[in-house]
């Protein structure tokens, strides 16, 4: 398992430099200067120009071709065609930590810094909601199986995964914040502020994870030593609650694992719906605005924490249930 | 009623709506008259008029024309794609199925957002087609994890392993043997697939990534009626109703169908 | 857990911010408040508020003194700036000559980078002559110059030196405000300057909450926890607001003009009869009306009715559908089938613009004008219309204050890449009158030349204004002294206050 482990996190930097070649790529080949966003509609071509040398970005991309042919040994002239271009700036920048975002000027892991805990706050208490939700859910839909109760756990789960987030958000906000005055609007600095948006992001996660307690939930009520406990006279509910939910907690942290794409997706809109400044608002933000610096900063974070998540399910799934081998996933 | 039969009534619904639009639908859903704007339900607008005058009732019939095409190709060719990667990956294992899990991790980690805005901005114009492709780009890698684990399980299984001691060729028990022990799996995700692509398609209209403006997509619409929430919220309301009805549908037919699979394993995981 | 049971007893009650607060809904976040880079209009308006340039502009764009007491032009190319005594930045050190000297100069350094460096691009020198006076000496005449001066904050020479690229963090101003906190994508914290030279901002504090989404917004205000919001706001949300019990909006003028430009490159566009024809064929009104809920007024020309140089009488072009079918049909574009031509119409995703793009559409079918509509997000849309890949598009003029502003887009040596002349207009006439508008100082020399170049262009029709968008405030009824300026700055709010609660 080590050996397994160790492959993973030593394949995060190939993986990391494809991801960020590939962004870069894309970035470029998008039409959309940067610098359009910096000075606005009416700038005239050389007072640009300027501003495009200053920030390295008239530089070729990948290859500068003449200095090929400039005159000098052929080691040389390599190193200077190879190094003096855009790709390579971004990487010089990427080790000197000098990535600076281009319209904020500001360190783009400063940025990160601020605002990644942000929506890592978020999407933790989306997750407890989803869980909160959940597990009583699933639970009840197990133990009262194929009855009318377990239909409405299962369609009221599914209820809050059938609408966008961006309809359920602004509702959530007429309810709760403006007609009954509870919480409030927007933001994230009042007091109770976490609790709309994160209600918002995590029902639609709630749906699946009340699917998968409800199914492991089932399987282990029929398991055997749950059967030979309540012969024994423990009580239903007392079964039920030791074996069944510690049981349902391991289908629960991989489809964390699984889910936690959909959740930073998810976040990008309930982040702009709520003004919540997370790293959702400012990669779309950077995106639009061809901050190609924040953005490779974004993707790199993003990637790795994808990559830390996926492993970190992966040994957690492991550890609990030694049947599955984990070159396997 | 279980909920097998609930979804495959929504589902069935969603299909005749598609197939029947042009008859159901009553006005040209392109026929706007700004004199109607925001109008609310009357005799001619059942379910009132939009911001442009358009007629929703018509739009919405219209629209789930629009919804099947996406959830279908998108479902279709992410399926496709995705076994065509996991089912060589489960079976032969080893260098390249660790390579194709690069590739695919790789896939995951890369921003969705990014390629969706790429594929929109590469292209003069936009269209529907292009949310499908975007949806597809990023949607193959769930179907592909799902066949290399069950490829996986099964390439141990004794009737695989009988194939092989008779000789049987690699490709022909992929094909015989295991693929058909994978599709009841593939047609359980392609449900949720369905109802997760209608999803996406509304959320890339949030992003200003949708179906291009005029086109009758439930999620665009919904997304049009969000600055008039407080006004008319009808415009919001009846597109949201008809998203959420199909993805109910399709998420009650894929339970119902995984539950009268096997109601006792595990969910899979991948 | 903890947190749902904390909030539902902590958030009863207290949506509305302290008496003390102002709180501003802002639709986007301001990326930079260093005045040398503060470029988009969130940034350049609040940084306005932290640092004072050395004149301010009224509400119709009239320059007059602030940090410069006086101005003087000894000659057609130099002015001098004499400062206002007992200024003083945030930091209490007094604001001398030297302090704008610095600013100007690390702007016109090539090495610092400043997206302004353009808007002092006729400033060949700049100078202390001594501790409260500053001399600019420009490359050849420039009567816009006080534009310029009106637009560029003064920060500290200490500071600059000390920060370089970092002042952005560690802002000092001379301002009615000063800074105190800045959240990008969540606030930023104003507190009043007791002894900035103008006086005393009304409100002890200011702050600027950022909600991007508009009916979100919307609800900030109604429900209290905003008191002020400005533009940005759905048209039909107006008429709600309007009848809530404790808000007013109020509406007025501004520079921002909507308008439809035609590539003078294009086979028939090129033929003014066919551009008249479209003018014709188009009917402003119903769209204000319906669309815009009446928040926008007809415009004829790029210069709103209260400018000094505004000319009211350029030929018009009333909704005339059968004059326009006349006019094409005199172009020799006759009606095939109900179609006489095609074109592409270019905009953003922008929902106002894709909304009024297609009933434009439906009133050029009108005439037989079959028109294709291309929407794409921002970045690619303004990336291709540079490049001239459109024959029709739409878009706003910001901050039409001096009419030197038509330099830009009707200067035939302004021509794409070069410039934003993006119909490729040409007329020679046109040019020598607005390089003699520049010339000249005085606005009584300088308003005739410019009439005479709004009754050409309405008659050449590159560009067809469309609209005056107004500018809209909403706020709680207890917010007084804030009133919305024709270019939407945020200066009223050195004036504004809450009078007790709603």
């Amino acid at each position: 398992m080590r050996e397994v482990l160790l492959r993973r996190i030593l394949l995060l930097v190939p993986l990391l430099w494809v991801v960020s070649t590939a962004v870069f790529a894309l970035l470029h080949l998008i039409p959309g200067d940067p610098v359009d966003f910096m000075v606005g509609e009416n700038a005239t071509l050389d007072r640009k120009a300027e501003l495009t040398a200053a920030y390295g970005l008239d530089r070729p991309l990948f290859l500068d071709v003449e200095a090929l042919g400039e005159p000098g040994p052929i080691g040389g002239r390599f190193a200077r065609a190879v190094t003096d271009t855009q790709y390579a700036g971004f990487y010089r920048a990427l080790f000197t930590g000098e990535l600076r975002s281009l319209h904020t000027r500001r360190s783009v892991w400063d940025t990160l810094g601020d605002r990644f805990p942000e929506t890592l706050r978020l999407a933790g208490c989306a997750l407890l909601v989803s869980i909160l939700l959940a597990v009583p859910l699933g639970t009840l839909a197990a133990w009262r199986r194929g009855s009318w109760v377990d239909q409405a756990s299962m369609a009221g789960a599914l209820v809050g995964v059938s609408m966008p987030n961006f309809w359920l958000g602004p509702l959530l906000i007429l309810v709760f914040a403006v007609e009954l005055g509870w919480l409030p609007v927007s933001g994230s600095t009042a007091p109770g502020a976490i609790v709309l948006p994160a209600v918002t992001l995590g029902l639609g996660m709630s749906a699946i994870l009340t699917r998968i307690t409800r199914a492991s939930v089932l399987e282990t009520l029929h398991a055997d030593y749950v059967r030979t406990a309540r012969a024994k006279g423990v009580s239903e509910v007392g079964a039920l609650f030791r074996h069944a939910l510690r049981a349902a907690l391991l289908p629960v942290i991989t489809i964390v694992g699984l889910q936690f794409g959909a959740l930073l997706t998810g976040s990008i809109i309930t982040e702009e719906i709520f003004g919540w400044p997370g790293i959702g608002r400012e990669v779309i933000q950077a995106i639009r605005s061809r901050d190609f610096p924040m953005v490779q900063g974004c993707v790199l974070l993003i990637a790795t924490t994808y990559v830390a998540v996926n492993t970190v399910t992966d040994v957690a799934y492991t550890l609990a249930d030694p049947r599955v081998r984990l070159d396997d996933r | 009623m279980s909920a097998i039969r609930i979804g495959a009534m929504l589902v069935v619904a969603l299909v005749l709506c598609a197939a029947l639009a042009p008859w159901i639908g009553r006005l040209d859903p392109e026929d706007c008259r700004l004199a109607a704007e925001l109008a609310g339900p009357s005799r001619l607008h059942w379910l009132g008029a939009d911001a442009d005058g358009c007629d929703i009732y018509s739009r919405i019939i219209h629209g789930s024309r629009i919804s099947l095409w996406v959830g279908v190709t998108v479902v279709s060719v992410s399926a496709l794609i995705g076994t065509a990667v996991g089912l060589p990956s489960g079976w032969y294992g080893g260098r390249p199925d660790r390579a194709l899990m690069f590739v695919l991790e790789c896939f995951q980690a890369f921003p969705g957002i990014l390629l969706a805005i790429a594929i929109t901005a590469l292209s003069p114009t936009r269209s529907v087609g292009l949310v499908i492709v975007a949806l597809c780009v990023s949607g193959w890698v769930s179907y592909a994890r799902l066949v290399r684990a069950k490829t996986l399980e099964l390439r141990e299984a004794e009737f695989v392993t009988a194939a092989r001691a008779i000789g049987m060729g690699p490709v022909r028990i992929m094909l015989r043997q295991i693929l058909p022990n994978v599709v009841p799996l593939l047609v359980i995700q392609a449900t949720f697939g369905m109802a997760g692509a209608i999803l996406a398609e509304a959320g890339l209209s949030f992003l200003g990534l949708g179906a291009p403006p005029g086109v009758p997509s439930w999620g665009s619409m919904l997304n049009d009626g969000r600055e008039y929430m407080l006004v008319a919220p009808h415009l919001s309301v009846w597109p949201g109703v008809a998203i959420m009805l199909t993805v109910l549908g399709f998420n009650f037919l894929g339970d119902g169908l995984r539950d009268r699979m096997d109601p006792r394993t595990r969910t899979s995981r991948r | 857990m903890g947190s749902v049971v904390a909030a539902t007893y902590a958030g009863c009650g207290s949506a509305a911010p302290p008496r003390d607060e102002l709180v501003f809904a802002l639709a986007g976040t301001p990326t930079n408040l260093d005045p040398r880079f503060a470029q988009d209009a969130y940034s350049d308006r609040i940084a306005r508020l932290i640092f004072s340039p050395l004149l301010a502009r009224d509400g119709s764009g009239v320059t007059r003194p602030h940090l410069a007491g006086a101005v003087e032009r000894p000659d057609e190319r130099t002015w001098i700036c004499r400062l206002v005594p007992g200024a003083r930045f945030h930091d209490g050190r007094p604001v001398l000559a030297r302090d704008v000297v610095a600013t100007y100069r690390s702007i016109l350094d090539p090495a610092v980078g400043s997206v302004r460096r353009m808007s002092l691009e006729p400033v060949q020198a700049v100078e202390a002559l001594d501790a409260g006076t500053v001399a600019f000496r420009l490359r050849r005449p420039h009567a816009p110059f006080p534009q310029t001066l009106a637009g560029l904050g003064i920060a500290p020479a200490a500071a600059l030196e000390e920060h370089g690229p970092d002042f952005r963090d560690h802002l000092v101003g001379s301002g009615p405000f000063r800074l105190i906190e800045e959240v990008r994508d969540s606030h930023v914290l104003l507190e009043r300057n007791p002894s900035w030279f103008g006086g005393l901002a009304a409100s002890p504090r200011v702050r600027f909450r950022i909600v991007p989404d508009a009916t979100v917004r919307v609800l900030e205000v109604m429900h209290g926890s905003a008191d002020l919001t400005q533009n940005d706001l759905p048209a039909h949300v107006l008429e709600r607001l309007r009848r809530e019990p404790g808000l007013r909006v109020d509406s007025g003028g501004s520079t921002l003009v909507k308008y439809l430009a035609f590539n003078l490159r294009h086979p028939h566009l090129g033929d003014r009869r066919v551009r008249a024809a479209i003018a014709h064929a188009l009917d402003r009104e119903p769209i204000i009306r319906h669309k815009l809920r009446d928040t926008a007024t007809a415009a004829k020309t790029f210069l709103h009715p209260e400018h000094w140089a505004h000319a009211d009488d350029v030929p018009e072009y009333r909704h005339d559908p059968d004059r326009a079918r006349r006019l094409l049909d005199e172009a020799g574009l006759p009606e095939r089938d109900g179609v006489r031509m095609e074109l592409v119409y270019r905009t953003s995703t922008d929902s106002t613009s894709v909304a009024v793009a297609r009933i434009m559409r439906r009133q050029l079918a009108d005439v037989g004008i079959r028109m294709v509509l291309r929407t794409n997000e921002w970045g690619v849309f303004f990336s291709d219309i540079k490049q001239g890949l459109y024959d029709l598009f739409s878009l706003s003029a910001v901050g039409v204050t001096d009419p030197d502003w038509y330099a830009y887009v009707y200067d035939s040596r302004r021509m794409p890449p070069d410039g934003a002349n993006r119909t490729f207009y040409s007329n020679p006439e046109v040019d020598r009158l607005i390089d003699e508008g520049r010339r000249l100082a005085d606005p009584v020399d300088r308003a005739p030349l410019y009439r005479r170049l709004q009754h050409i262009t309405a008659h050449d029709l590159p560009l067809l204004p469309l609209w005056y968008t107004h500018n809209v405030v909403v706020s709680g009824r207890n917010v007084v002294g804030y009133a919305a300026v024709p270019d939407g700055d945020f200066s009223s709010l050195v004036s504004a206050r809450k009078t007790g609660p709603r």
